[in-house]
């Protein structure tokens, strides 16, 4: 016999590489991104306000990004995540990654990396963006221009870098 | 790359949305038209292209995340059973013996009244802790999962 905790771990385990990733880009550290994740399952567990299945992970990312943005909140002492997204010390700190094109993402600032990770790190659809982010889903194509425009921009300084250390 | 023409910004938020499949059919034509003449946009349409699918190869070799270890803490069902039975059998020999009491001539009415007032403080206690410990197991949310 199935507990509901162990259905809900079967729904939401195909999405949790990807929350990890979110929280991890959001927090830029490994182990508070971790905690983040462990809390957002605890609460998937015990929740009343379960999503129907169709809808798992578009709730569970924004489960994750709300706590990592809480987190971020208490950690740097702010109340808008505009003034996260100009502070340098965040924006700074590479994770340590072997791909060129994940370091140049932990190198965004924070508004742009966010829907980055959404799209191509948990291949959320636009209307999923839209609910997690809680933005209209009409900005979701031209942010996500934005920002990969700037990760192509990042990219090419790192190479550049790269030849220069060559 | 060739130099971006004045009209090419207007089309970068449908390169990335041609990438996503996330046009409309007229959107696309729009965008279709524009790539046949405009060579600084295709060749970064093929750049996003392969910075997206960078993104994913990437993704794929992150380590699966360590989960927190799951435990069941459902009571089986024969421990309720024991429970109730117990629990039912001790009402009904505490019935029998407070009415053989109360029935019991030979004692003075205070004394009765002290005895009952003993048992029922001892009732409202025993009450009092395991509705503190229930409250406390439902505010306890790390109970169901070990980390
Ligand atoms: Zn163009």
């Amino acid at each position: 016999m199935q507990t509901l905790q162990q259905q809900r771990y079967q729904l939401l385990q195909p999405h949790l590489r990807g929350a990890q990733l979110l929280a991890q880009q959001l927090l830029q550290c490994q182990s508070s991104a971790e905690d983040c994740l462990h809390d957002a399952l605890i609460s998937a567990f015990t929740t009343k306000g379960f999503p129907e299945t169709a809808k798992v992970k578009a709730w569970f990312l924004q489960v994750v990004r709300f706590r990592s943005l809480d987190l971020l909140r208490q950690r740097k002492k702010l109340t808008t995540l505009d003034a996260i997204s100009t502070l340098e010390e965040v924006v700074n700190t590479p994770l340590p990654a072997e791909s060129n094109a994940l370091k140049a993402l932990s190198l965004l600032p924070f508004a742009q990396s966010d829907v980055l990770v959404l799209r191509e790190l948990n291949d959320c659809s636009y209307a999923e963006i839209a609910t997690i982010m809680q933005i209209p889903q009409g900005t979701v194509m031209s942010r996500l221009a934005r920002a990969r425009e700037a990760l192509r921009l990042q990219l090419q300084q790192l190479e550049r870098g790269e030849q220069a250390n060559d | 790359m060739t130099e971006a023409t004045r009209e090419c910004a207007l089309y970068e938020p449908l390169l990335s949305g041609a990438l996503d499949n996330e046009l409309t059919q007229q959107q696309q034509q729009l965008l279709q038209q524009h790539l046949q003449r405009c060579e600084y946009c295709s060749a970064k349409l093929a750049q996003l292209e392969q910075q997206s699918a960078a993104l994913r190869a990437a993704q794929q070799t992150m380590p699966e995340p360590t989960m927190p270890h799951l435990q069941t803490t459902t009571t089986p069902v024969w421990q309720w059973l024991g429970w109730l039975l117990m629990l039912v059998g001790l009402l009904v020999i505490g019935g029998w013996a407070a009415y053989q009491y109360v029935q019991d001539a030979s004692l003075p009415i205070w004394l009765k009244l002290a005895v009952g007032a003993v048992y029922l403080g001892l009732t409202v206690l025993f009450i009092g802790v395991a509705w503190q410990r229930k409250q406390q197991a439902k505010t306890d949310r790390y109970k169901k999962v070990q980390l």
